[in-house]
């Protein structure tokens, strides 16, 4: 499975550097972030260092629907040629439907990219809502606008899926979604995922045992049918969604380019201030800050990963190279438990989790008068989430 | 069959057809052996069902216009893996008050599948990929007509033994057709039970099928031919739904170690709950191809 820079605010050298390194294959570009202008110089770069790396252009169309609203950060957004606000009755027109889908994908035709996506809106509801519907037509019209386009050298075409928490955790409606996507005929090459949670606060939204399964399910339900998938924003979970049959995941340097959520065009409520570096932790699945690491290290000598980037943290890496750090543990377990047999790698990641869980139980028990506060409940959502896709997959 | 004619009656009826003698019976048809020109061909005798209230004649109608509508379809269809029809073109006739529609189908050679399988045939794997590629082949063209067959059984399924037509499968959405219509009028069950796709068992599903039941039932089909064993089969119908239902089949590599194990999760994987997750049908296609 390949590793994708999820590009945004600030990237720098960090996706050159990244794929320089080989931590990464590629980049997901957000044009909210770079101008095609920019677009064009970054990718040029790369190719010089990786002829072989990987470039996608994310629509971003779904935020087309919020463009007009009061404070809305679009950022270079405007610059992109293709790029307008709508409302949803426009979108409940086939034509308009069909030209956006033309327009986006004759736009991205422009640069060298590996698949051309195309737009589509957020589900920010059920299934059996009417942006369900419209979601389902963008991808049904994808193709066939596609084929009908003069390109030369196309690249494949994948469709986005950008799915909210809460239309992921009704099962029966996912399923019959799930059942519908997989029997569209002329059916795009692959799909764009993201899942996105209410707000950057509420990581329990991702980390929910359902919709962890259900998203390794659709990625597996997918992929049985010969899909390319792409997950944006994925984060630690990429192993996951690795094990269930994607081709790639992404994640970036920001909260905000490992979880996907509106928020970040939304008006900012009081000024942020710089995060904490911290070091990810293969063992304990998790970010871990600096102090905590040489603590819990002092304890359990597996927290710490063993790979090149932790000579980065002695003491302190700079801000920049945070991320390096991020794509190699998850680039490593990523190679170390996805295999051809599923449900081999599930039982095997579980057992991972779990260890994981003895790990903080452990430490806890051991750093009961320190002030560490050990917050391992996600560790129970990624134990429910793979039982519950195992059962779901009827692996 | 309900009201089934006597051979003698029909022969009074058709004494332009010279009929041989009857071969087979299902619940809602008869089929004869006639020699039409020289040539044996299978004649389809089906009870036109009569429906009690004051528009039966209209209903019975609508029957018989849907029944032509299949078999226009059937006259369409390319694959020379379906049943082909002969030359008798499809008419009603009328036995003791009662309405019949009778057409010809090609008689075709070689044994049915359920007979093999009774037989204890042990496939080998290319007999066992050329069942599935002719079956999803057949599959996939009726669906671009928006139908599905329904009742693809082992009993529906001739092994002819010919290179070019390994395969052909019978009755052809018409026996269904029959039982549909009747289901809604007397509450019996479509499909044949113990080749049924879970989704068909689902309260609205109507509304949420597609050709991805017939390949779950042309699964159950191959498992059973392949192993010897019905993955699903209880002591009675209502276990053997439930079954269908919630049940995982045992791997088939547990039962052919000697086939490809790739081989053996393909057919598995036909036989999963979800239809989202039975395998893509062009991909499955191209595959069988690798194996014959």
């Amino acid at each position: 499975m390949k590793l994708l820079s999820q590009h945004g605010f600030g990237d720098g050298e960090k996706s050159l550097t990244g794929i320089e390194n080989k931590y990464i294959d590629g980049i997901i570009y957000s044009p909210k972030d770079y101008s095609p202008k920019q677009v064009n110089n970054s990718i040029e770069k790369i190719l010089n260092i990786d002829a072989k790396a990987s470039f996608y252009i994310d629509p971003q169309f779904y935020i087309s629907l919020y463009a007009l609203n009061d404070g809305i950060k679009l950022g270079k957004l405007t610059e992109w040629n293709c790029f307008k606000p709508y409302r949803r009755n426009d979108l409940e027109n086939p034509d308009i439907l069909q030209n956006i889908i033309k327009g986006y994908l004759k736009y991205e035709s422009k640069f060298p990219v590996s698949a051309l996506i195309s737009p589509n809106i957020y589900i920010t509801r059920s299934f059996d809502s009417i942006e369900a519907s419209i979601a389902k037509n963008f991808i049904r019209y994808t193709k066939e606008v596609y084929n009908a386009i003069n390109i030369s050298n196309k690249p494949p075409v994948f469709a986005s899926l950008v799915l909210s928490r809460e239309a992921l955790i009704n099962k029966e409606e996912f399923f019959s979604f799930v059942n519908d996507l997989t029997s569209i005929e002329n059916p795009p090459d692959g799909y764009y995922i993201i899942i996105g949670s209410r707000s950057l606060q509420s990581l329990s939204d991702i980390f929910d045992a359902d919709v962890i399964a259900n998203w390794m399910f659709l990625n597996y339900a997918l992929r049985n049918n010969g899909f390319i998938i792409i997950n944006g924003f994925a984060d630690i979970l990429s192993p996951l969604l690795g094990i269930a049959g994607a081709n790639a995941c992404s994640t970036g340097w920001w909260s905000n380019l490992r979880m996907f959520s509106l928020d970040k065009f939304m008006p900012k409520q009081e000024k942020g201030r710089l995060p904490v570096i911290k070091y990810l932790s293969a063992k304990l699945l998790n970010r871990i800050t600096i102090p905590e690491k040489s603590a819990f290290s002092s304890f359990e000598k597996s927290v710490i990963n063993d790979l090149y980037c932790d000579a980065l943290y002695d003491p302190e890496p700079k801000r920049a190279e945070e991320v390096l750090q991020c794509w190699e543990t998850i680039s490593f377990l990523s190679n170390k438990f996805i295999s051809q047999d599923i449900k081999k790698s599930c039982l095997d990641f579980l057992e991972h989790v779990k260890q994981a869980k003895s790990t903080y139980q452990m430490l806890e028990r051991r750093l009961i008068t320190t002030d560490y506060k050990f917050n391992y409940e996600y560790l129970d959502s990624l134990e429910l989430a793979i039982d519950t896709f195992i059962k779901i997959a009827e692996l | 069959m309900q009201n089934r004619p006597s051979i003698e009656e029909l022969r009074i009826e058709l004494n332009d057809l010279e009929l041989i003698d009857e071969f087979a019976e299902g619940s809602y048809k008869t089929v004869y052996r006639v020699n039409v020109n020289s040539r044996i061909e299978a004649l389809k005798v089906l009870y036109v069902p009569e429906i009690k209230g004051d528009d039966n004649l209209v209903q019975q109608e609508n029957y018989i216009k849907r029944i032509n509508r299949e078999f226009k379809l059937l006259e369409s269809l390319q694959s020379p893996y379906v049943v082909k029809l002969g030359s008798i073109k499809q008419r009603t006739i009328k036995l003791s008050n009662r309405k019949y529609l009778i057409y010809s189908e090609e008689l075709v050679g070689g044994n049915p599948l359920d007979k093999m399988i009774s037989e204890k045939y042990i496939p080998t794997m290319k007999e066992a990929a050329q069942l599935l590629f002719c079956g999803l082949d057949v599959i996939k063209e009726i669906w671009t007509y928006k139908t599905i067959h329904r009742d693809i059984k082992p009993g529906n399924i001739m092994f002819t033994g010919n290179k070019t037509r390994p395969y052909v499968i019978l009755d052809f959405g018409i026996a269904f057709i029959i039982g549909d219509t009747l289901l809604t009028l007397v509450g019996n069950t479509p499909c044949t039970p113990a080749y049924i796709a879970p989704e068909m068992l689902k309260s609205g599903f109507r509304d949420n099928i597609d050709f991805r039941v017939d390949m779950f039932s042309l699964g159950v089909t191959a498992y059973e031919f392949t192993s010897g064993v019905h993955p699903f089969i209880k002591d009675n119908q209502y276990n053997t739904f439930k079954s269908i239902a919630e049940d995982n089949a045992k791997p088939l590599t547990e039962l052919r170690e000697d086939l490809p194990h790739e081989f053996c999760l393909l057919i598995d994987q036909l036989l999963k709950k979800k239809s989202s997750l039975r395998p893509n049908i062009n991909i499955l296609i191209n595959k069988m191809k690798d194996f014959l």
